[in-house]
């Protein structure tokens, strides 16, 4: 099921709601468990043969969890290891099968000439984000910063469908201690009217500005040929923008559903393209999944504790770590790979900026705006690698972007600016005939879009006052003429978004990271 | 009552009327014909964004028509017969264009059968495109025709009122009312393409032929479809065609199959990229066929899709915008005024003249082909320097990489 469908927002989502406030006047472990069910059954409406392992997963992982906090107790640290080195074998293994299986039989058969085949395994919705969230919580209980919990809480921490199917990867220390407040269990209408609008930013968001520009991607990563330069930066950009709406539209679309049930999500996006280095945009874009790499993979590898060699290969390992996650493909390792590039450049040049002594913190305004151009490129470039189909097709689009496959413009153009013609042609551009409606409705797109990711206040900033997210360290002070409040002008202008995002209903599609 | 209580109302309340008032807007606008509550000229009269939801704007135009002659194909036949054309006979009137833009045999053949749920057919024209036989390889060998179920059509109808597409189509609507080269379809699905009067007059026909051969290269070269296939034909649209024989045989109605009259440069690109065997071979596929319909059966197949003197009018050169072409928008789309021709020598009328096309069988079909081979020397001889264009044209393809089939 998808939020952004009818049966969705007019159907399943309300139910939920009532029933739950309903029973939690009388039993709150019982109005916790409907929410499980009911977790279960959005997971199943996609199929409901996984369901099951769904269920085996957090059976699994519960009873592992269990049983290593009492060995934890008990003092045993080898035996504690043991476990928690089968449990995370276990998951591994799991998320190998459905994910990674069909992609090392094809590197092996590339190696050794025999291909094996075990058929098409169809990838589980979330598989990714319920194994990692449960990793997370078999560690901490092996360090001794979790421990056993009810039952009903651990399914819901795993299964709660806000967060289900594409994130934010969800921390046990952040959300368990929500199950067991009794008042998230009482109807408080300011969550109810913060976590609609949330919600309807975000409905806006994915169906009328990520849906909007995606039929500007796929003709460039479908079939790139030998895009020329405005019909590379074209197709890169209009993905930019598409893959963070999209994504970032989810997210709020969480975070509001969530609210309304009285339980907080964290952040996972901060305005990622206002980044001024790759440093700052991890810390901006998908948060969650970056605090889960650095605290489980990259401090777990050392991080910054044994030098600047280790410190940059530890980053590199976990970035291409982090690109495997997101698909089953070289071209997802070579987007982890470059972004650790970029980061290992970042630690570099921010090193050699203070051997210069240079202030770190203080910088020109033209500075800073340089550094967001660069980083932007930077990110722009990776996405390339990320959408491609393969390797071909990714140098192919960097190669336009570059120059290197010409400048064509449509010939309309030269009819419109006549004047332009001569100028333009002796600078190698050339007039094709056709597209030119595409052309101009996909820059259209890109400039209306780029100001916007750059300078726009976002979700959380215009309901800073209300704490939108946990993690969110700011305050209404970030937007101090766009702060949201309850009021009559405010609820106006949400309706516009909200029916705005429900018109756009009939061309349902998909969440891009739903496929991670 | 609190301030957020308050909020939730007051956001409830201002979006449901946001949603009416787009739903009064969006039914009284109708940009895809559905309701046609009021039609005022300068308002909505010109549906100039029908063409976004073609088949269902179809669809609720032939219910309303009942017509007694049927158009059906793809977008060849959507702006080429004209259903005010005076070669229809009277007793065939009214005629409804029901062909699609892309839309195949398949498509045809589901469009007929919603069309037998509410009325019967005296006459039904079927444009045929060789283009729309070839076999992908890497598609599965049949697919079944789509079904038309009742929760899509309503979805349709709820998505034309209450959809941020709909909306903007009915902001267009209004606009295009004032824009002298509107696109639009006519209440008897007729594709006037006034808005190729206007590319015409802005950038010639040149421009349009130059772009429509570049395109046509690319596809005929690269394309992964072949009529050839080891094991089979294509034989979802050649069961197609049998059944709409068997149709026509039940209800009683005249069948037309019409072989689309393009110009001289599409034929010349089949030759040039490899396809004209094919061609002749899918000539003779149909004409087996139609040969074989039961006996009683009033089926024909004519073929229009040689090197008539409209097949091989002269395209103007680069950079004349003046100059209009009598028969051809570009080499894949014929005028109406070369499908009122089609229609007469079809159809036997007096009101159109001269004749064109010839009635196709089995019987005397090599002959046939021969006379077209010879007729596609003499042009391509005749016409060197046309010829040697396009040849560029295909051989520029050839060198591009290949569109499909490297896709991991």
């Amino acid at each position: 099921m998808l939020f952004n469908s009818a049966v969705f927002i007019f159907g399943f989502f309300p139910l939920v709601v009532v029933v739950f406030f309903r029973l939690a006047r009388s039993n709150h472990l019982l109005a916790a468990g409907w929410l499980v069910f009911a977790s279960l059954f959005f997971y199943g409406w996609w199929n409901p043969r996984y369901v099951l392992l769904l269920l085996g997963s957090i059976a699994f992982n519960y009873a592992s969890g269990y049983r290593l906090a009492r060995i934890v107790r008990s003092g045993t640290s080898a035996h504690s290891r043991l476990l928690l080195a089968v449990a995370v074998t276990a998951n591994l293994l799991l998320l190998g099968y459905y994910k990674y299986a069909n992609f090392f039989l094809q590197i092996s058969a590339d190696l050794s000439g025999h291909a094996l085949d075990i058929g098409h395994v169809l990838l589980p919705l979330g598989i990714s984000f319920f194994t990692f969230t449960q990793i997370a919580f078999l560690v901490d209980v092996h360090r001794g910063y979790a421990r056993e919990y009810n039952f009903v809480h651990y399914a819901l921490f795993v299964s709660y469908f806000p967060h289900l199917i594409a994130g934010p990867v969800l921390h046990h220390k952040e959300m368990m201690p929500q199950f067991q407040e009794p008042q998230t269990y009482r109807v408080n209408w300011e969550n109810v009217a913060v976590g609609l609008t949330i919600f309807a930013i975000g409905l806006f968001k994915k169906g009328v500005i990520a849906d909007g520009v995606a039929p500007y991607v796929s003709p460039l990563f479908a079939s790139p040929g030998r895009p020329d330069f405005f019909a590379a930066w074209g197709g890169a950009l209009a993905y930019t923008f598409q893959l963070y709406f999209d994504f970032s539209g989810y997210s709020d679309m969480a975070i509001g559903l969530s609210r309304v049930l009285g339980i907080k999500l964290p952040l996972n996006f901060d305005s990622p393209y206002k980044a001024v280095n790759i440093i700052e945009f991890w810390r901006r874009w998908h948060m969650t999944l970056s605090r889960f790499l650095r605290d489980y993979l990259y401090f777990s590898l050392g991080g910054n504790r044994k030098g600047p060699i280790r410190r940059h290969v530890n980053l590199i390992v976990t970035m291409l770590l982090g690109g495997l996650w997101h698909g089953a493909g070289w071209t997802f390792v070579a987007w982890g790979g470059l972004h650790g590039m970029f980061l290992v450049a970042n630690h570099g040049w921010r090193a050699l900026r203070q051997r210069l002594g240079h202030d770190l913190e203080n910088s020109t305004l033209w500075g800073r705006t340089w550094a967001r151009l660069v980083t932007f490129v930077a990110v722009v470039v990776g996405w390339v690698f990320f959408r491609a189909a393969n390797f071909e097709d990714a140098i192919e689009i960097l190669r336009g972007m570059a120059g290197l496959n010409g400048f064509s413009l449509p010939a309309v153009f030269t009819a419109v600016f006549p004047w332009m013609r001569s100028p333009l042609e002796a600078l190698g551009v050339t007039f094709s005939l056709g597209g030119t409606r595409r052309f101009i409705l996909q820059y259209l797109w890109i400039l209306t879009l780029l100001p916007f990711t750059l300078l726009a206040p976002n979700t959380q900033e215009i309901l800073g006052r209300f704490q939108p997210a946990l993690d969110f360290r700011g305050s209404a002070q970030s937007a101090p003429r766009l702060a949201w409040r309850p009021s009559t002008g405010w609820a106006m202008a949400a309706s516009l978004v909200i029916a705005a995002g429900l018109l756009s209903l009939s061309r349902v599609s998909e969440f891009l990271y739903y496929q991670f | 009552m609190s301030s957020s209580t308050r909020y939730l109302g007051t956001l409830a309340i201002s979006t449901l009327s946001i949603l009416c008032v787009v739903a009064l807007f969006n039914w009284l606008v109708d940009p895809y014909g559905i309701v046609r509550v009021i039609s005022v000229e300068g308002f909505n009269r010109i549906k100039s964004q029908a063409g976004q939801r073609a088949e269902m704007y179809k669809r609720n135009g032939a219910e309303r028509t009942r017509p007694h002659a049927l158009i059906l194909g793809n977008s060849r036949a959507e702006i080429g017969f004209d259903p005010k054309s005076p070669a229809w006979p009277a007793s065939t009137r009214p005629v409804f264009n029901l062909a699609l833009p892309g839309g195949g045999i398949n498509a045809a053949l589901d469009e007929l059968s919603q069309v037998l749920t509410y009325t019967q057919p005296k006459l039904i024209v079927v444009g045929l495109d060789f283009l729309d036989f070839r076999i992908d390889p890497a598609a599965p060998a049949d697919s079944p025709p789509a079904d038309v179920d009742r929760l899509r059509s309503w979805r349709e109808r709820l998505s034309a009122l209450l959809s941020i597409d709909a909306l903007a189509d009915s902001i267009a609507t209004i606009k295009a009312q004032r824009d002298p080269y509107p696109s639009s379809l006519d209440v008897d699905g007729f594709n006037p393409m006034r808005d190729y009067v206007g590319i015409a007059r802005r950038e010639g026909y040149s421009s349009m032929f130059r772009q429509r051969d570049h395109e046509n290269a690319k596809s005929y070269v690269l394309g992964p479809k072949t009529i050839y296939r080891a094991d089979h034909l294509p034989t979802s649209e050649f069961r197609a065609v049998e059944r709409m024989i068997e149709i026509a045989h039940g209800a009683g109605a005249q069948l037309r199959f019409v072989l689309y009259p393009v110009h001289a440069h599409t034929l010349v690109l089949f030759r040039q990229a490899g396809l004209w065997p094919a061609f002749e071979a899918w000539k003779r596929e149909l004409a087996l066929r139609v040969d074989g319909a039961p006996p009683g059966t009033d089926v024909e197949l004519w073929d229009f899709s040689g090197f008539s003197p409209f097949a091989v009018e002269d395209v103007p050169p680069p950079g004349d915008t003046k100059r209009e072409m009598r028969w051809y928008w570009e080499a894949g789309h014929f005028k109406s005024s070369l499908g009122d021709v089609v229609l007469a020598s079809l159809l036997g009328s007096p009101a159109v003249q001269p004749r064109l096309g010839r009635r196709l069988s089995a019987r005397d079909l090599e002959e046939h082909l021969q006379s077209q081979r010879l007729e596609l020397a003499e042009y391509e001889r005749t016409h060197a320097r046309e010829v040697a264009d396009l040849a560029a044209l295909v051989e520029a393809a050839r060198l591009t990489p290949r569109l499909v089939g490297n896709r991991k």
